[in-house]
């Protein structure tokens, strides 16, 4: 179906190409996975497949490109529409019209498709992706799942016979994203859909893949089953580092396979309490921020509902929940910038002071008190280099004394980057790191960071687990909204779930999320009853076993 | 929405009601009409308009100074009307109580007065200070520029351009200025008598000594060209220039069978318009305002039913 | 222009059903002709009674005929907008004072601000009369009323669909315009969203710097939505070639240049009557002409269908021509003084309601219930996805 045939992929602004002398071949019918860190050119490998690269994104492609016999040096994308569809991460940027519908026909009239069968095929898509009550609802009404389903039928409808998913659950909360993924599967069955998908969060796609093409750095390209992929490869899900650490072959990839695995390893472990799944961290008795009744609404619906909370320093606090359920809101309160219809926020200052309400204060002091990280960080960079922005830093902060502070801080977050880079070259984690330290430059002691592990790989994530692990080392208090469970699961010392703009669940990581069925990490549901919920846990576990023995 | 409109119907009545029982209010202008004889070479400012266009004479009529040619054109029986964009400084009609019964000229269906009127057709406005016998076209607008004591002030319809240079009316200034160097005619006006038709300057008549400055008016006898204005190339007209020379007197003739009329043919008639009461005003009555506002509360009732039932759907 | 859309209607559904009519949408270019046809009525008359009338007829069928997609809940803000134009109108004629007679009934006086004498020509600030106000305000409301009617006509019809109505070789055009009205609300969203993230640096909200804070943020995210939109439009098939070549296509190109010049040219021609007569209404037809060439030409070259195409039937007919008949009747001059529709307020006096004008902007109005009732809302669903996660 799609044929790679010594392709090499080089930007005029970069040294080395992203792709090189890649052969490939994709077999009609098949789910593969595209694995690999950010960076190594996992989006022009799919953005190849639809003649985007090189007619859109420019640079030159060198090779031949065949998608269902046709080449795509001589098939710009709009000409390969009919056979490639393709969705991106956000399904709001690729939107064109305003309703379902219409969405969904959008492809076919540009195919010029005859009326009576675009409605036809409207229907039949509505109904195969589940999605009839929704059909004449606004696009921008509906939940970022339900619009990643409109996004998928949208180019569905014009029977493509490839489906190019880059990271299609990235933005979406756990039960989206599995609304999302089952029905892809369900079109790989049912329709035979060649399907190629890129995901960060391996753990919610790794069962479904017939293969795996994996980009391990350097332009290279590997492919195969996923069992034997993994078992080498430098990225993996919790159920793949379980499976190796345990030494299991073939390598289970989904966890009712793990599970049954798995009984001898539960054995192993026995009844015995598991070790901390983090650094023994001391939170502090007595709370830094304490909030009361915090109501924040929009237009009079309340988005969050008088909620309590008391924030310790030296714990790491993980605010989880659907899109939507009020977490931002929330963390915005908190910070003070942010709207808050009625409460209370009071938060300790580091001499011991009078406990003040950020809200209360000028930006300058309220961010002295907390430090926010907002969902989109590019939006605090405006200037043209590192250097610029971390001097900025240093003048909002008066941070005085010699050498930058916002310097040594980012040195300490991320070190070796480079003064000159622009701020928009640089990689997600690169940004996020660089906003934090500007916040930081503030020594603020409670440190809100919101959904900061959208767009991060493996790598990246286990960076910012350390930098999170410092400041709560440091005595700070720290919050993290986010939607990945298994961050969680190795980040926070405590969780607080959101719905409706209530708080549903608070306590412990372990506690609430080895509970629940939709927050639990694969650890946990693969060794449940056990307690468990890294595979940093077990690995420690094992080898205090063997010691013990 | 209609239920604010209504409202807004509703308070507005009321405050129109109150203005108009105000009435005219009081005026302290210190300008006053005169009847024609009261203008001298050098005291008052004659003022003219050219009815023409609509078979009408051309108007002439006495002011005080200090005055604005505002002034002079809204006082005893004249009246103006701006337009709804810029307002009353922008003459868009002019109408004379003592002529076809004070109707303001253009009439509606040849101008709305809504925006400015076009460049083709307008009241443009010339000025000619004492013992000029050119006319300048006016930089300001009426309520700004001052006539001086002397001068004739001239309000053409039809079409010029910025400068002035075409559209200049056929009729000379000396046409139109008092001759007499003292008041003439006693100081009341004939107020029985709105209007009283006179013959231009006649001939050979005196009217008192010339102007004292640059030049003497020449006994009108010969049959010289009517309009030396609209014929000399005025090279920068816009500024006051110093007196032409006088040697090429121009002479207003009577029964001018010139054909190079450009806006106001000059066989048009000079006719004295002496300070009339103002043309009855009928400020109207509030019976369509109320008609209207039922009309809309009609509207707005059923469009508030509209959206009950399809909330009820 | 409709008879080419009058297509038989996919769903051969009978127009009627136990005595009451169909829901369905109305074609937008009915809706269009109609609010145009009436602010051009507007357009014509400056009596506040009629506007009034006006507002109340554009506030009744609105209400009567809207849905309940995200673009119909927008004609509140186009009332916000009329009166935000009304009060600019007063204040700058308070302002920019175009002077005061004898006669004026005297409200306030702003100070005076000395001009040059260069600038003698214009007043700034000095008394104000009450007709002064007035008339602006009326002069205003002439303005406000038309943007009413576009507010209207966006309202009724959806903007994106009406614009799917244009020929096929200003396809281009079209989506230009698509993009940006998908990108526009965003924009607005980032720029609060960048404006309440400043706050978190501490930085200036006010001054160059601050603007500079915010617009280098906003246009990055702008301008990669942007690209991400046009990529997608691409990837989904948008503007694949038809049976056209580069030659045809520059052809057409050439032909609407052309053909806009000469239409601009004439439309100058007809206007200024100063300009020289070859420039009138010759140059309009041939302007005419090389456009409707153009989009013939192009329109072959575009190939697409349309989903659920709007039929044209007696409905649209109906609300076209009714207001097309008030704008007609305004313009016609006939049965009625024409110095009612622009009532002088010098001297003060009471506005007249000349009947005939009034029954057209009534008659205006019956598209309230010309055009056929809109489809029902969807009922509001509880999501699936809320549902789910409730248990």
């Amino acid at each position: 179906m799609i044929t790679f045939d010594q392709v090499s992929v080089q930007y005029e602004d970069m040294a080395e190409p992203v792709l090189r002398d890649v052969d490939l071949t994709v077999e009609e019918g098949e789910l593969c996975l595209v694995v690999g860190h950010t960076g190594v050119g996992k989006s022009t490998l799919l953005g190849a497949v639809n003649g985007l690269v090189p007619h859109f994104t420019g640079g030159t492609l060198y090779g031949r490109v065949t998608v269902d016999g046709r080449d795509t040096a001589g098939h710009p994308p709009r000409e390969l529409a009919d056979v490639v569809g393709v969705v991106g991460q956000d399904p709001l940027d690729g939107f064109v019209t305003d309703t379902v519908e219409e969405e969904l026909a959008y492809a076919m009239e540009q195919l010029a498709i005859p009326p009576a069968t675009m409605r036809k095929r409207v229907e039949e898509t509505l109904d195969l992706l589940g999605l009839a009550d929704l059909r004449h609802r606004a696009l921008y009404e509906l939940s970022g799942g339900q619009q990643q389903r409109v996004a998928i039928g949208s180019v569905l409808t014009a029977h493509p016979r490839v489906l190019v998913l880059d990271e299609p659950t990235s933005a979406l909360d756990p039960s989206a994203a599995e609304e999302v993924l089952s029905a892809v599967t369900r079109l790989v069955h049912d329709l035979g859909v060649t399907v190629l998908i890129a995901e960060h969060r391996l753990e919610r796609v790794v069962q479904y893949a017939d293969r795996v093409i994996h980009l391990p750095g350097g332009g290279l390209v590997t492919t195969g089953p996923g069992a034997e992929v993994f078992r080498t490869s430098s990225i993996a899900p919790p159920i793949v580092e379980l499976g190796r650490a345990a030494a299991w072959s073939p390598l289970p990839l989904s966890i009712r396979d793990a599970r049954r695995k798995a009984a001898p390893l539960r054995t192993l472990l026995g009844p015995e309490p598991p070790p901390p799944a983090r650094p023994g961290t001391t939170t502090e008795a007595a709370p830094i921020l304490v909030a009361r009744k915090i109501t924040v609404s929009y237009q009079r619906v309340p988005a969050v509902r008088e909620v309590d909370l008391e924030l310790h320093g030296g714990c790491v606090t993980a605010l989880m929940g659907r899109n939507g359920s009020g977490k931002s809101s929330l963390l915005w309160a908190l910070q003070g910038s942010g709207p808050r219809a009625s409460g209370t926020v009071r938060v300790g200052t580091a001499d011991g002071g009078k406990p003040a309400d950020p809200r209360e204060l000028s930006a300058v002091d309220a961010r002295r008190l907390v430090g926010l990280v907002p969902q989109t960080p590019t939006d605090l960079l405006y200037l043209e280099s590192v250097e610029q922005e971390l001097d900025q830093a240093d003048k909002e902060s008066f941070a005085g004394g010699s050498g930058s502070a916002a310097r040594t801080v980012l040195d300490r977050l991320a070190p070796g980057i480079d003064d000159a880079t622009h701020p928009r070259d640089l990689s997600e984690g690169q940004k996020l790191a660089l906003v934090l330290a500007i916040q930081l430059t503030a020594a603020p002691r409670v440190v809100l960071l919101d959904e900061p592990t959208r767009g991060l790989d493996y790598r990246a994530k286990g960076e910012l687990i350390r930098v999170v692990d410092g400041l709560a080392a440091e005595g700070r208090a720290v919050v993290i909204s986010t939607h990945d469970v298994e961050f969680v699961a190795r980040a926070a010392d405590r969780v607080v779930v959101m719905a409706e703009g209530d708080i549903v669940a608070d306590g412990p990581t372990t506690e609430v999320i080895v509970a629940s069925p939709v927050f639990a990490p694969q650890v946990a549901k693969i060794l449940a009853p056990l307690p468990y919920l890294t595979v940093h846990q077990v690995t420690r576990a094992l080898a205090e076993g063997e010691e013990g023995r | 929405m209609s239920g604010s409109v209504t409202r807004a119907a509703h308070a507005l009545a009321p405050l129109g009601m109150a203005i108009a029982l105000l009435g005219g209010s009081a005026t302290t202008a210190s300008a006053a009409p005169q009847p024609m004889g009261q203008c001298t070479t050098s005291s008052g400012a004659v003022l003219a308009v050219d009815f023409s266009k609509w078979g009408g004479p051309i108007y002439r009529s006495c002011g005080t100074t200090p005055t604005t040619g505002y002034e002079l054109l809204n006082q005893g029986g004249w009246r103006t009307t701006g337009t709804g964009h810029d307002g009353p400084a922008f003459i868009c009609r002019i109408g004379y109580s003592g002529h076809r019964g004070g109707k303001q000229f253009p009439p509606p269906e040849q101008d709305d007065c809504v925006l400015t009127p076009p460049a083709s057709a307008y009241w443009s406005y010339w000025h000619a200070d004492a013992g000029e016998n050119t006319w300048e076209y006016s930089q300001l607008g009426a309520m700004l520029y001052k006539p001086k004591p002397g001068s004739v002030d001239l309000w053409i319809f039809g079409g010029t351009d910025i400068e002035g240079t075409r559209g200049r009316p056929a009729v000379t200034p000396d046409q139109l200025r008092a001759r007499n160097t003292q008041p003439t005619g006693g100081g009341r006006p004939a107020g029985s008598k709105p209007t009283r038709q006179v013959q231009p300057p006649p001939p050979g008549v005196d009217t008192g000594p010339a102007p004292t400055r640059t030049r003497t008016v020449p006994a009108p006898t010969r049959k010289a060209p009517p309009s030396p204005s609209a014929t000399t190339p005025a090279p920068a007209s816009v500024s006051p220039s110093p007196p032409a020379s006088p040697a090429p007197p121009p002479s207003p003739s009577i029964p001018a069978t010139s054909p190079a009329a450009v806006a106001a043919p000059s066989s048009a008639k000079v006719v004295d318009a002496a300070p009339a009461a103002d043309a009855e005003h009928d400020s109207g009555s509030f019976v369509p305002v109320v008609a209207a506002g039922g009309l809309v509360v009609v509207i707005g009732a059923a469009a508030a039913v509209a959206a009950k039932r399809r909330r009820a759907e | 222009m409709p008879s080419p859309l009058t297509r038989p209607p996919l769903s051969a559904s009978q127009p009627d059903t136990g005595g009451r009519r169909l829901p369905r949408t109305l074609h937008p270019m009915a809706w269009w002709i109609w609010a145009l046809a009436l602010a051009t009525a507007v357009s014509r008359t400056n009596n506040p009674l009629l506007l009034f009338l006006v507002i109340a007829v554009l506030g009744y069928v609105v209400t009567a005929r809207r849905t309940e997609a995200p673009w119909a809940r927008g004609f509140k803000y186009y009332l916000y907008l009329a009166l935000v134009v009304v009060a600019i109108r007063v204040v700058f004629r308070a302002v920019f004072a175009t002077g005061i007679t004898p006669n004026d009934h005297f409200l306030f006086a702003l100070p005076r601000v000395p001009t040059p004498d260069w600038y003698a020509g214009i007043e700034i600030g000095g008394p104000v009369s009450l007709e002064a106000v007035l008339s602006a305000a009326t002069d205003g409301l002439r303005i406000a009323c038309m943007l009413c009617c576009i507010g209207a006509a966006n309202t009724l019809a959806n903007p994106k669909r009406a614009l799917r109505v244009l020929p096929g070789a200003l396809y281009e055009l079209g989506v230009a315009v698509t993009v940006s009205l998908s990108v526009a609300p965003q924009l607005v969203q980032s720029v609060q969203r960048v404006h309440r993230a400043r706050r978190l640096r501490a930085a200036r909200t006010k001054g160059l710097d601050a603007l500079r804070g915010i617009v280098v943020p906003v246009l990055e995210d702008a301008l990669e939505r942007s690209l991400r939109l046009a990529a997608a439009m691409d990837s989904r098939g948008y503007g694949r070639a038809g049976t056209a070549t580069r030659n045809s296509r520059r052809i057409t190109g050439a032909l609407m240049l052309s053909g806009m010049c000469g239409l601009c040219a004439g439309a100058y021609g007809l206007l200024d009557a100063t300009a020289p007569r070859i420039l009138g209404l010759p140059a309009m037809a041939a302007g005419a002409v090389l456009c409707v060439a153009g989009l013939r030409l192009g329109g072959r070259r575009v190939t697409r269908t349309t989903y659920r195409p709007d039929p044209w039937r007696f409905d649209e007919w109906a609300v076209a021509g009714c207001g097309v008949l008030s704008a007609v009747v305004l313009f016609g001059n006939a049965g009625f003084n024409a110095a009612e529709l622009n009532p002088s307020l010098y001297p003060l006096s009471w506005p007249t309601l000349p009947p005939v004008p009034a029954a057209a902007i009534l008659l205006a109005g019956a598209a309230g219930f010309l055009s056929p009732p809109p489809q029902a809302p969807t009922p509001p669903t509880v999501t699936p996805q809320r549902t789910e996660a409730a248990t």
